[in-house]
């Protein structure tokens, strides 16, 4: 149940056997059945989520009615809304199971005691946020200054496995354009091939 | 006008009641996530009013029992009387307490230790709740709370004794938190909490 999670955090720092066992008393395991929510808009993000097994997608929906798709989360990832959980405010995601989920949630009280009992977890958390960060600044960059086939083969180049277990619809919004032009960009760049 | 207008517009009509100029799919999609609950052991008259309640104020509820058991043939009945609702059945106790976030225990009286160990491992921080088939809370409370404490160490405890109305329940614990969200899904459930004073909700 915590192999993925042990293997991503010895990645970025070392704990103890010991300090490792406190820290899986601080998860709780949920499985989550594909297309049930984990949060959703009026909730407060009171859990960070990391994926041990399956796919979550997080999303908003405008004021027209339609979705959009902030981030997908496959194995290993962690998915929130951040700004929610950190300040206490009211989240406007929405997080949902695209696939049957194992996930490992960590409530603010539990983080605040990984870090005071494993101040090693200070460096794992910096360099998430950090990650965070760049991926976000990636994201707005290229959704205001690329093509939607610059998008779609930035996303092909980086995630091809989301490709293989999200329906295009979903990519397309994830892309911020539009199904046609999915389909349109798919059909170009099949062609070249 | 787009789809979602026309929508709202048709409602509109139909309903005649004003409201504010909210697409009509968005107002529907907003919505919070309520807590899993899911119930493991016998099916008494507390247990029967308490998921019976707390399905009607649409908590998704999962039922630990085998086919012809009791907690089946009530979920049974809850799902009848409303198919609308999000209603299961599992046999697998840790499958049960794994896609769940609070635990109740309904009335037991020996809790069964292989099948608490069977669950540990998915019920680290969730809540366990031990609904107590006794009225007086005295104590009973540290009796009952003592066989789950020692077995499931990392979840959070609470104990629930119905009040001589089947419409109040009495919350006790020993954890800060954990009392405030089940009084409160309590309340949403429609009961008077007995004790509501000492848990500062």
């Amino acid at each position: 149940m915590f192999e993925l999670l042990r293997e991503k955090i010895s990645k970025n720092i070392t704990i103890s056997e010991d300090d490792f066992r406190f820290c899986q008393t601080l998860f709780q395991p949920k499985k989550l059945k594909k297309k049930r929510f984990l949060l959703g808009d009026g909730d407060v993000c009171k859990q960070i989520a990391f994926v041990e097994k399956g796919l979550l997608r997080v999303f908003i929906i405008d004021g027209k009615g339609t979705e959009h798709i902030l981030q997908f989360a496959l194995e290993g990832w962690w998915a929130a809304d951040l700004s929610s959980f950190l300040t206490g405010e009211l989240s406007r995601y929405y997080i949902e199971a695209l696939e049957d989920s194992e996930l490992l949630l960590l409530s603010k009280p539990s983080r605040d005691a990984l870090l005071e009992k494993i101040p090693a977890f200070e460096r794992y958390f910096r360099i998430l946020i950090e990650n965070n960060l760049i991926v976000t600044q990636r994201r707005l960059i290229t959704s205001f200054s690329d093509t939607a086939e610059e998008k779609y083969q930035k996303l092909l180049h980086h995630f091809p496995h989301i490709l293989q277990r999200v329906p295009q619809h979903m990519v397309a919004s994830y892309l911020g354009i539009t199904r046609e032009t999915l389909s349109r960009v798919r059909t170009q760049i099949a062609a070249r091939r | 006008m787009c789809d979602a207008d026309q929508c709202f517009l048709l409602a509109y009509i139909i309903d005649r009641r004003p409201c504010r100029y909210v697409p009509l799919h968005y107002q529907l999609k907003k919505m919070r996530v309520k807590e899993t609950i899911a119930f493991i052991g016998a099916a008494d008259n507390s247990c029967k009013e308490l998921s019976n309640r707390l399905a009607s104020a649409q908590y998704p509820l999962i039922f630990v029992a085998n086919e012809g058991e009791p907690l089946a043939i009530l979920s049974q009945q809850i799902s009848d009387r409303m198919p609308q609702g999000d209603i299961s059945r599992v046999e697998c106790a840790k499958e049960g307490c794994w896609q769940a976030d609070i635990i109740i225990f309904c009335p037991l009286q020996d809790a069964d230790a292989a099948l608490l160990q069977k669950i540990e491992a998915v019920t680290t921080r969730k809540i366990l709740v031990h609904l107590s088939d006794k009225k007086d809370s005295g104590q009973s409370f540290f009796e009952g709370s003592k066989i789950f404490r020692e077995a499931l160490p990392n979840t959070q405890f609470v104990q629930l004794f119905p009040g001589t109305d089947p419409e109040t329940m009495q919350v006790e614990n020993f954890d800060d938190e954990a009392p405030v969200i089940i009084a409160q899904i309590l309340k949403e459930a429609g009961y008077t909490i007995l004790n509501e004073q000492k848990i500062s909700i």
